[in-house]
């Protein structure tokens, strides 16, 4: 097969989309080097911070948009879909008119891992937006680095709503990011 | 924040999600019921349709429509995937089976009675009609739609408008007494136009992501 990932990429998200967190997560790892490298390379010009970005809105997307994943369809084209209509989002919002030809995801090497340049950027900037709960919630498991049970203990919450609320957070989220590029 | 805690908190809300044809099939379904009674008490069936069902143009009314609930169908699921393209062929039967309906009769009904039959007894209560029996299965797609990731939220929209229109107008067909395709490919086709557009601009406005 062209492409040894997409088996492994497929079964990933089968399990993912069965509920198995562990599996997800080693998803969008798995992922995430082609992403970087791809935005990396039709963003020459943008800084660093932009390109990661735009990485981490397509993969809060991606997220979100899982269940349009059909899983007798191969991954890569779908992955792909969703990241060329989020690039080429951003760039539309910065004011410059891309193409991103599907050709160009043929040979995404992974990019090397390097530091992450987006230090309380751009997603951690429109969380004061959330709801108060939400916003408390996203900050203790995206930028601490908490885990649901924990969060929960802390807010006096049960797991169940940690969840509902971090879900809802999500959403909003994404939807924040989407109206500041309007 | 940093792209590994981004990854670590979509992976803690990796609750398992309903693929996208079970929401859209729920909606269309539920759309579809709720047009069907609201046919029922507001409408009904004309009285006359067993004898009218004798007529093959009655058929080409029903059945039009329905293969445009059919093809819209395919194309607005295929519409909302990221990667889904349309078929053309999906949507173009109904138009063609229409326009082939609309030859016949202009060969067989005289020149003179062309006007009378396109004009109709009712084609503003067509034209209201068939909107106003599509907008339930309009607004539950255009919300199941909005799980959907569709690359052209317009074209998604423009295309729900038709899936809606094509649910309108079947059942409006089994009460409307104007039976000649040139009346039906007039006014339903405007019908059917003006969802279509009007999905497209809620599309344009909804279906981002």
């Amino acid at each position: 097969m062209a492409h040894p990932e997409e088996e492994v990429w497929a079964g990933m998200l089968r399990d993912a989309l069965a509920g198995d967190e562990a599996r997800y997560r080693c998803f969008l790892e798995a992922i995430t080097p082609s992403l970087r490298r791809l935005v990396q390379v039709r963003a020459g010009g943008i800084g660093a911070a932009d390109c990661e970005d735009i990485v981490q809105d397509t993969l809060l997307a991606i997220h979100l948009k899982r269940h349009t994943w059909r899983a007798e369809e191969p991954v890569r084209p779908w992955l792909f879909a969703i990241a060329r209509y989020k690039i080429v989002d951003a760039f539309r919002a910065r004011g410059r008119r891309v193409t991103v030809d599907i050709a160009d995801f043929a040979e995404t090497l992974p990019a090397p891992a390097e530091d992450d340049p987006t230090e309380a950027g751009d997603i951690a900037r429109v969380i004061g937006h959330l709801d108060p709960r939400s916003a408390q919630i996203v900050r203790a498991i995206g930028l601490e680095g908490a885990g649901i049970a924990e969060t929960g203990a802390r807010l006096g919450m049960s797991e169940g709503a940690v969840r509902v609320a971090l879900h809802r957070g999500l959403k909003k989220l994404a939807a924040l990011r989407r109206n500041m590029l309007e | 924040m940093k792209t590994d805690h981004l990854i670590a908190m979509l992976a803690r809300d990796g609750a398992p999600v309903s693929p996208l044809r079970r929401v859209l099939a729920r909606a269309g379904a539920i759309g579809l019921v709720v047009a069907a009674v609201l046919f029922a008490l507001i409408y009904g069936l004309r009285p006359d349709l067993t004898a009218a069902a004798q007529d093959p143009r009655l058929w080409v009314k029903v059945v039009t429509p329905l293969m445009l609930l059919a093809g819209a169908a395919l194309a607005v699921s295929a519409l909302l995937r990221p990667e889904g393209r349309a078929r053309r062929s999906a949507l173009i039967a109904a138009p063609l089976v229409l326009g082939l309906a609309v030859i016949l009769e202009l060969v067989a009904l005289p020149t003179a009675q062309w006007s009378t039959a396109l004009i109709g007894d009712n084609a503003l209560k067509c034209l209201v009609s068939i909107p106003f029996l599509a907008l339930a299965p309009f607004l539950a797609l255009m919300r199941a739609a909005r799980e959907g990731a569709p690359t052209r939220p317009a074209l998604a929209g423009a295309v729900i408008g038709l899936a809606a229109a094509g649910c309108g107008a079947a059942l409006y067909a089994l009460y409307c007494p104007d039976d000649s395709p040139l009346f039906v490919a007039t006014w339903y086709s405007l019908a059917a136009l003006a969802m279509a557009g009007i999905g497209a601009l809620a599309g344009q406005r909804l279906l981002r992501w």
